[in-house]
């Protein structure tokens, strides 16, 4: 079977707007419709990720498509390892949101589970996307239902709270967005990235414009805003910990990975692409240093005096969002490498620890860190889930955390540009993030708490949290196929290395330490 | 032909309308009201640019862009009303500074 590259991502949107579609016909029937629609979405989302690694293997055909095309998409190793976590995610929250809303009245699990393929069709398109017009029209069909997810639990106050303060802050970014792709097409009269940097030397389309370098730099920052909001960096970042602390901790974990994983693919297609033509090239690497900088400090700081699971979860999601920067302000292929492989990890180490402190909190009824106390002898896979994947997210040497990391602050002291001060400022926040990682699990673990019945662990969870922490520790123990994943699409951007040459570097590296 | 300068202009004003509304006002439909402003700057911008641009550029697109974004807006516009109507069932008022359930 041969599928042109160029109309790939129709297929995979195709077959889920299917099932989406069914799932809301079947939302309107029968009883017990929530199981089909659990059933009907997995297999929705396990097809999606079997499709993109055929097409990856060059199953249908040309494996890639030719970028400077007049396509809509990019089908490119950025968009397969992105597309495959985003969808891990999404079939990772599928698991668990029977389970989770089993006894919160008022709700209907079916409309969730529509909700949540539709949001997934958004972040896939967003991450294919090669045109301004797709990228702006993907990324409301992934915002729009991810505000309704956010406000599902309709009769909590604190879950319609998270919803309108991300509504009104995402509204605004995609406002903000669309203003600077109105002043790029004012620039170039085109809409296609890989065809604008061409466009842009000779930018003057509009008559009467003699000099377009303050317009440009003007998208520039109005592009940076908008993603920004999106990646919870710091100046944007006030949305943050109300939004993932009142929604279901199940739409936090979607929330905090997948569309931050998906707004990040589109933000390099624009920074590096777009803004690199011969003739207009901003030198970005100081300003996103300093957001890099700020995300980390402030999160990993504001998340030590914290009292609630889900907000220092939040913060640690900022905080982590300032390492994904440094390989952005590194630039270079390491650079690339490390962001993509650290939002990778990211993406399963944060939603396992959201989903794991999803179970306990419906079973303890409180976030509040005091009521994690104990928790480690009355049940025995969320707890576990829950240090696993807080100490990956901590660094720990033998989890994924580490080694993306590790090539991020690799990455940084290898910059032309000098960056050593911006990896040792890493390094100091890494120690830092790990005293409030570490606190949780001394909670569960070491803190006596006051009751000990046992707590029920539903299958949904149990699977979901299994395997999250397999890839995990998997990913830990045999780094390598990751890594030359992420060069392998690092590549896209830049070619300097090949990913044989990077993983010997990165060997000599480690041997010598 | 109106000289494209007014336009840009004519846009620059509503987007800053639009952002000192959204950082002087609490009413979540007044923050409502000033995102769909900045929107509708963005839609002066591109239709006046796909006029001037129209020499260089490969066909009407953004024009076509204008007519996409005014859909998704009022998309948008509907799912956060719905929002808000839940604001204000549980609260009584839509004053997003009055929101504090969740603590800073």
């Amino acid at each position: 079977m041969y599928i042109s590259p160029d109309q790939f991502p129709l297929y995979l949107a195709g077959v889920l707007a299917g099932v989406a579609l069914t799932i809301v016909l079947l939302s309107v029937t029968g009883k017990r419709s929530k199981y089909i629609a659990m059933g009907l979405s997995t297999a929705g989302f396990a097809f999606a990720i079997t499709f993109i690694v055929l097409q990856a293997l060059g199953y249908f055909g040309t494996v890639q498509n030719n970028p400077t095309s007049s396509s809509l998409f990019a089908t490119d190793w950025v968009s397969y390892i992105f597309g495959v976590a985003v969808l891990l995610v999404a079939l990772l929250v599928g698991l668990t949101a029977v389970d989770y809303f089993s006894d919160v009245i008022g709700t209907d699990v079916t409309t969730f589970y529509a909700l949540l393929v539709f949001t997934t069709i958004g972040t896939l398109l967003l991450i294919f996307s090669a045109n301004l017009l797709m990228m702006f029209v993907a990324w409301e069909m992934m915002s729009i239902p991810s505000y309704v997810l956010t406000g599902f639990k309709k009769k909590d106050p604190a879950s319609n709270e998270a919803a309108v303060k991300y509504f009104v802050i995402s509204a605004f970014s995609s406002a903000v967005l669309l203003y600077g792709i109105s002043l790029i097409y004012l620039l170039t009269g085109n809409l296609s990235i890989y065809q604008i940097v061409r466009l842009m030397p000779n930018g003057m389309t509009v008559s009467g414009m003699t000099n377009f370098q303050p317009i440009g730099l003007l998208a520039l920052t109005f592009f940076v805003a908008g993603f920004g909001i999106k990646l919870a960096a710091v100046p944007f970042h006030m949305w943050i910990p109300d939004a993932y602390q009142g929604a279901p901790t199940i739409v936090s974990a979607l929330l905090s990975t997948a569309t931050k994983g998906a707004t990040f693919a589109p933000a390099i297609r624009v920074l590096f692409v777009m803004f690199s033509s011969s003739t207009f090239q901003p030198d970005w690497t100081l300003t996103f240093a300093v957001l890099s900088v700020l995300s980390m400090t402030l999160g990993n700081f504001a998340a030590l005096t914290q009292k609630s699971v889900t907000r220092i979860l939040a913060y640690s999601s900022i905080g982590q969002a300032g390492y994904i920067l440094i390989g952005v302000a590194a630039g270079g292929q390491l650079g690339l490498t490390g962001s993509f492989f650290h939002i990778l990890n990211y993406a399963t180490m944060q939603s396992c620890a959201f989903l794991a402190a999803a179970l306990i909190i419906k079973n303890v009824g409180s976030d509040n860190l005091d009521s994690f106390n104990g928790i480690g002898k009355r049940v025995a896979v969320a707890p576990m889930a829950l240090t696993l994947s807080l100490l990956a997210l901590g660094g720990f040497p033998p989890l994924s955390g580490f080694w993306s990391k590790f090539v991020l602050f690799l990455s940084a002291f290898q910059s032309t540009s000098n960056l050593s001060w911006l990896a040792i400022v890493a390094i100091i926040n890494s120690f830092v993030s790990i005293a409030f990682y570490v606190r949780i699990v001394k909670h569960m673990y070491l803190d006596e708490g006051n009751s000990t019945t046992k707590l029920v662990e539903t299958n949904g969870f149990k699977a979901s949290l299994i395997l999250a922490s397999a890839i995990i520790v998997g990913t830990g123990i045999y780094p390598g196929p990751l890594i030359e994943f992420a060069t392998e699409a690092a590549r896209s951007f830049m070619s300097e290395i090949s990913s044989t040459q990077l993983i010997e570097r990165l060997a000599f590296i480690l041997h010598s330490l | 032909m109106v000289p494209l300068f007014y336009y840009i202009i004519v846009s620059t004003i509503l987007f800053a309308i639009g952002v000192y509304g959204l950082v002087s006002k609490g009413n979540a439909l007044r923050l409502l009201f000033a995102v769909e402003i900045v929107i509708n700057a963005a839609n002066l911008n591109l239709v006046a640019f796909t006029r001037y641009a129209m020499q260089t550029a490969t066909g009407p697109s953004g024009q076509t862009f204008a007519l996409f974004s005014i859909a998704i807006a009022a998309a948008e516009a509907a799912v956060g009303l719905a929002i808000i109507v839940v604001t204000f069932r549980l609260n009584k008022n839509v004053d997003v500074f009055k929101l504090r359930k969740l603590k800073n």
